[in-house]
């Protein structure tokens, strides 16, 4: 049996957004393994384009995420909003251009940049070949990870990315491209750091 | 000619100068080597990763297209006048309105000629519009409106481009969206309407939470 997915149809407001995704956690029957006291929470800011271009994610959608998880799992539990560089776009821009600066002081949260965190090389296998991903230690550490990506078609090969390519995005080096984009090993290193 | 900073718009006036009859690129200048290697691939003879150095070896150059970040306009073109070239820049002339009224003094002194790349009043519908206004076909200018909406340097359609650093930095922008594109639009308000003029009112926005202004009227 593959994943469970919850829809739910999402209102407007902060509160409604906040609901909506408990809903949809409670459809799945979602429960994580072991006690949670951090979360890190991995939105898309390819680049410098604002959430209303549909591009990214929209900070207001990250902080019901916020109250939700906090409403779930306590009040004190460390909650980080994480993003690498990419080839075009540096995490310190983002943050500050795309609300997030703000959304972190509202909302008590870390920013954290993964391109400056300390990673860790793992090995991993795709069908008969094998590679190296760089994995920042933080989302290494996090008891809870949560992906928010943006669906999106852009990549001609792949068609329609979603949320393991915003996985993939945790990957420090900015220059990411080289990895998925050689012939068959596309889905399978996205594959791969969905596992990791 | 020389050409100092090989970035979008220096690679571009590159190119429009070797389609300029009489007009030869002989030396260039920029930190890029893959930027220089292009250079030399169009015939370019003499490469240097300084522009210092390639003001200091004027012999073959008279003048010097600047396309340089705003920061470095000011000095590139004290630099160029004392080494005797004519001058041309991309706009904004500079990031103060002093240091502009020293290089208008330095171009006085030098007898050399200085031109600042206005392109807007070269496009077929200004120039049109410019020589029926001259005649008098619209009667008495009343009222003039200008509006541009572009988003400067983070407009790269579906495929995003690296936006140097400095654009990040109000120290070396000078302002914003002010310079990057109000600076069109005033050019072209003095173009049409001529002399000097006051500004009465001005109000900056900051939709990308940067220090320097995303929006203005």
């Amino acid at each position: 049996m593959g994943s469970p997915v919850g829809l739910v149809k999402v209102g407007s407001s902060e509160e409604e957004i906040k609901d909506s995704i408990g809903d949809a956690l409670d459809l799945i029957d979602f429960k994580p393994k072991g006690l949670v006291k951090s979360v890190d929470i991995k939105p898309n800011l390819c680049y410098y384009w604002q959430s209303s271009t549909g591009y990214t994610t929209d900070p207001h959608l990250v902080g019901a995420l916020i109250d939700c998880v906090r409403e779930r799992y306590g009040r004190d539990i460390h909650i980080r909003v994480v993003e690498a560089d990419a080839t075009a776009m540096k995490t310190k821009h983002a943050f500050k251009m795309l609300g997030y600066e703000k959304l972190a002081q509202d909302y008590n949260v870390e920013l954290t940049n993964l391109s400056e965190d300390k990673n860790d090389t793992v090995e991993v296998t795709a069908g008969e070949q094998s590679f190296n991903l760089r994995v920042p230690q933080t989302i290494q550490k996090a008891d809870l990870k949560i992906n928010i990506p943006k669906i999106k078609y852009t990549v001609e090969n792949i068609k329609l990315t979603c949320a393991l390519k915003n996985i993939f995005g945790c990957n420090p080096y900015p220059k990411k491209v080289p990895i998925p984009f050689q012939t068959g090993r596309s889905n399978s290193s996205h594959q791969q750091s969905h596992k990791i | 000619m020389g050409v100092i900073g090989l970035g979008h718009m220096g690679r571009l006036h590159m190119m429009n100068c070797t389609h300029i009859e009489g007009v030869r690129i002989v030396a260039v200048a920029d930190r890029s080597k893959s930027a220089l290697k292009k250079a030399e691939a169009l015939g370019v003879k003499n490469v240097y990763t300084d522009y210092h150095d390639l003001l200091n070896n004027p012999k073959e150059l008279d003048a010097v297209l600047i396309s340089l970040p705003n920061f470095l306009h000011f000095e590139s073109i004290r630099l160029a006048l004392e080494a005797g070239l004519n001058v041309f820049v991309e706009k904004p002339l500079a990031n103060t309105s002093e240091e502009c009224r020293k290089i208008v003094k330095l171009v006085d002194e030098s007898g050399r000629k200085l031109m600042v790349g206005h392109c807007m009043r070269f496009v077929d519908a200004t120039e049109k519009m410019k020589a029926i206004a001259d005649k008098g076909q619209i009667g008495d200018l009343e009222v003039v409106t200008l509006e541009q909406i572009l988003s400067g340097p983070f407009a790269h359609g579906s495929v995003p481009a690296p936006v140097p650093e400095w654009w990040f930095d109000l120290k070396r922008t000078g302002v914003g969206v002010l310079l990057d594109l109000g600076y069109h639009l005033i050019d072209l308000f003095r173009f049409f309407v001529g002399g000097d003029f006051e500004v009465m009112f001005s109000c900056f926005d900051h939709k990308f939470n940067l220090a320097m202004e995303d929006g203005e009227v």
